[in-house]
């Protein structure tokens, strides 16, 4: 009799966790779904994409050092200035290195908009571990679909979605009763560009500069041994543990290609790097546009080890601007 | 280690199993060894820089009560106090020295500095565990174990962070039973249950409870809640405590049953109380039962007299209140509840006639506790002084517009309020009235149960929710204590 209950138990719970895999939700009550700081930037994201009819010609896609370093609206006037016309430029980037994040970020985009351009951050390397925050924007299917092999976050991934999907479609059937919104609200809607007001705002657009020595000794603290912040690891192991982001890495080049979207890499390392990055999985595919190894050793221009201050993105945006500038000429 | 964890459910509880059941099968390892073992590993992974703490309190605890047993009587008589004194100086040293070094430093005005020091896991509960030993063991004489024996007895995992604090008396013969125990399925089962019950009440009650109790004890302006919010806020953790304390000891006496021993009820519907001296049978039962017997008793008790039994019960209450936390609020709370409960008694002594209805009587508890859990909850006295003047109308701030929000909220509150009253309580249900039940009877009612559709229903229904929501766990409120 035990036995018997145990087994209906288990079966019909298991029936009920697939179940809520399958029910529905808005995809806006989703990307509403990370409430908490810098992150709460999905829900203008996918307003960016999917309700603001304004075209997006340029996407960047990155971690915090793209959202600090490039910003949109200056981009957007130096471009004016230089070409006479109107670029429309948007800063899809979210903290954390994860291909993952980039991959949801940029199919949600390419399903509403046909930007001309993608300028994906690149790093010293890619990372071993996928994005913390996927879970909450990806869709299932995406999730379940993801890679398998040394996917460190597969399994988290996935038992967090029965919960999620539960959650979101009762959200989706009253969303003001949660505190979300249902609907698209102009006048709750940031405009063309992001201004969150948030501490990555107020550290970019702050004239915090750091010494050479506060930097070393931040490198040290960190156990980062010159120059690079991971270590190089032999091409079978390189294979092995980078596989997850990798594969993200190449599904972003490949959707790229099918929706006929030009891209190019933008190097953003940390402090005082003075190597290209540690994979050459990039030039294979695009242009990199590098800031140049004197740039990135300049003390001045940083407000930590890895995040440009006003000086830093000033810099950096007029050479992106350069570049965009070329690419239009030659397009 | 959280109980309603990913890591918990699916790593050590099935490794503990599998680890107890190859151990006793081989022959080669003792059940006691074995679940001392699992017990040390489940304290110490996650809390490895107090280890030192527990191991080295058992072994001094347990060389006492050794000499205190078979010394003379006065020599037994210091050795307890000696003790005594140890237990208390080492939880002093974690838990109050940095509240009590304020109170010095403000009183006499100098500036020493005292340290607030992370509060080793479960230090209050194996203290006064361990306190109660000795006690009995200067008392009776007659608690005579082996050193594994009384380690388990400490260290037990399913009650080891956050009670019951159980009496040597009550668990100490089943862990000597445990040498001839078999592995019983049928009590697996009862025990899978109470902590699938448990889970459940954790994750998709307490947890839902904190997210609305939280930003109203938390906001920056405290000042500006009205008295619709503050009532929210107030029920929501007064619910949140309520399914967070009776999850665990749920869970608690579950894994207890799966591991074979019995662990005491420490949590019987509180709020279905009638009186607030009821209210104590319920909440809490087994720290209830250490204060009574070895505080309130050890103070005289009413042995002194009617005004030094109100002495003696308020003493009791701070202390009690004490116990959960070196803070003001935990003070005030204490003291509140030893003024409900002076005020019970001297009804009862004094207007032994007056009956209220129950009804009428339950909801004058309820409230009761609710202003009190307040202070609990408030990490400043002014914010719990202003929630509870504003849940008294005496708000400054306007009554907001009603928000769409606060119908969730409400509706939330609702669902709790049809919980605690009107649900049963599954270990009544079955008849598990802790050490002392007859586990064929609770065998035989949860066959009966088991026998329900419903109840198949029901259990997935739990199980499916749980386990969706499982990603998310937060500490139990008890494990701060």
């Amino acid at each position: 009799m035990i036995r018997s209950f145990w087994i209906k138990v288990t079966l019909s719970s298991a029936l009920l966790l697939v179940s809520m895999l399958l029910l529905p939700h808005s995809d806006y009550v989703r990307y509403q779904s990370i409430k908490t700081g810098v992150y709460a930037k999905s829900k203008w994201l996918y307003e960016r994409a999917s309700f603001d009819e304004t075209p997006v010609n340029v996407a960047f896609f990155g971690t915090s050092h793209t959202l600090m370093a490039a910003k949109a609206p200056k981009l957007q006037a130096n471009l004016e200035q230089e070409l006479g016309k109107t670029i429309h430029i948007s800063n899809f980037a979210i903290p954390q290195l994860g291909r993952d994040m980039h991959y949801s970020l940029m199919k949600m985009l390419l399903s509403q908009k046909k930007p001309d351009l993608v300028i994906l951050e690149v790093r010293e390397s890619e990372a071993r571990d996928l994005h913390p925050g996927t879970h909450y924007l990806a869709p299932a299917v995406d999730l379940i679909q993801a890679p398998l092999f040394v996917n460190l976050r597969y399994i988290d991934n996935l038992y967090r979605l029965p919960g999620r999907n539960f959650k979101l479609s009762l959200v989706s059937l009253w969303p003001e009763l949660f505190n979300y919104q249902g609907e698209f609200d102009p006048a709750n809607y940031s405009g063309e560009h992001y201004a969150s007001g948030n501490d990555m705002d107020r550290i970019t657009q702050s004239d915090r500069e750091k010494t050479k020595e506060w930097l070393d000794r931040a490198r040290k603290r960190k156990g980062y041994s010159a120059p690079y912040k991971y270590n190089q690891v032999g091409s079978l192991k390189e294979s092995v543990f980078f596989n997850a982001n990798n594969s993200y890495f190449k599904d972003m080049i490949a959707l790229l290609a099918t929706h006929q979207v030009d891209v190019k890499f933008f190097y953003l390392p940390d402090y005082n790097t003075t190597y290209p990055p540690l994979r050459d999985i990039y030039s294979q595919h695009a242009e990199l546009i590098n800031l140049g190894y004197d740039f990135y050793a300049r003390p001045e221009v940083w407000a930590d080890l890895g995040h440009l201050n006003s000086k830093g993105t000033q810099v950096a945006t007029e050479q992106l601007t350069q570049a965009l500038v070329s690419y239009y000429n030659a397009n | 280690m959280l109980f309603p964890s990913v890591e918990f459910i699916f790593v050590f509880l099935p490794l503990t199993l599998l680890f107890i059941w190859l151990g006793t099968k081989s022959g080669k390892v003792s059940l006691v060894n074995c679940l001392l073992f699992t017990s040390l590993i489940f304290y110490v992974l996650p809390n490895l820089e107090h280890a030192y703490i527990i191991v080295g309190s058992i072994l001094v605890n347990y060389f006492l009560s050794s000499k205190i047993q078979s010394g003379s009587d006065t020599t037994s008589f210091r050795l307890m106090w000696l003790g005594i004194i140890f237990n208390l100086a080492i939880i002093t040293y974690f838990k109050y020295m940095y509240f009590f070094g304020g109170i010095y430093n403000g009183l006499t005005g100098n500036d020493i500095s005292f340290d607030k020091l992370v509060l080793p896991v479960g230090i209050s509960f194996y203290t006064f565990q361990q306190i109660a030993y000795l006690v009995d063991s200067y008392k009776y004489r007659d608690a005579q174990y082996k050193l594994n024996e009384y380690s388990l007895f400490v260290c037990f995992f399913p009650q080891l962070i956050a009670g019951p604090i159980v009496h040597h008396k009550e668990i100490m013969p089943q862990i000597s039973n445990l040498l001839n125990r078999k592995i019983d399925p049928h009590l697996i089962s009862i025990g899978v249950i109470f902590f699938i019950i448990g889970l459940f009440k954790k994750i998709l009650l307490a947890d839902n409870f904190a997210l609305i109790a939280n930003p109203i004890f938390t906001a920056a302006e405290p000042e500006s809640i009205d008295t619709l919010t503050a009532w929210i806020g107030a029920l929501a953790y007064t619910f949140q405590l309520y399914f967070d304390f009776s999850a665990y000891s749920e869970m608690a006496i579950g894994l207890g049953l799966i591991l074979g021993i019995k662990l005491p009820v420490n949590f019987n519907s509180p709020y279905k109380a009638a009186n607030i001296i009821d209210f104590w049978r319920r909440w809490h039962m087994t720290l209830s039962r250490f204060l009574r017997d070895y505080l309130y008793i050890a103070l005289g008790g009413n042995r002194k007299g009617e005004s030094r039994r109100y002495i003696n019960l308020m003493l009791t209450m701070l202390i009690g209140g004490l116990w959960h936390g070196a803070g003001w609020g935990f003070i005030i709370w204490g003291g509140l509840h030893g003024f409900y409960l002076l005020v019970n008694h001297a009804m009862q002594h004094y207007l032994p006639g007056v009956r209220l209805h129950r009804m009428v009587g339950v909801i004058l508890t309820f409230l009761a506790v609710v202003f009190a859990w307040v202070y609990f909850r408030a990490e400043e006295l002014s914010t719990a002084n202003t929630i509870v003047l504003s849940m008294l109308g005496q708000s400054s701030a306007l009554m907001q517009s009603f928000e769409l929000n606060q119908l969730l909220h409400i509706t939330f509150l609702l669902i709790g309020f049809f919980c605690i009253w009107a649900l049963p309580n599954f270990g009544k249900w079955i008849g598990y009235t802790g050490v002392e039940c007859n586990l064929e009877t609770i065998k035989f009612n949860t066959d009966q149960l088991l026998k329900s559709p419903l109840m198949v229903v029901v259990v997935s229904l739990m199980v499916a929710l749980s386990m969706a929501f499982l990603p998310e766990p937060s500490v139990f409120i008890y494990f701060n204590f």
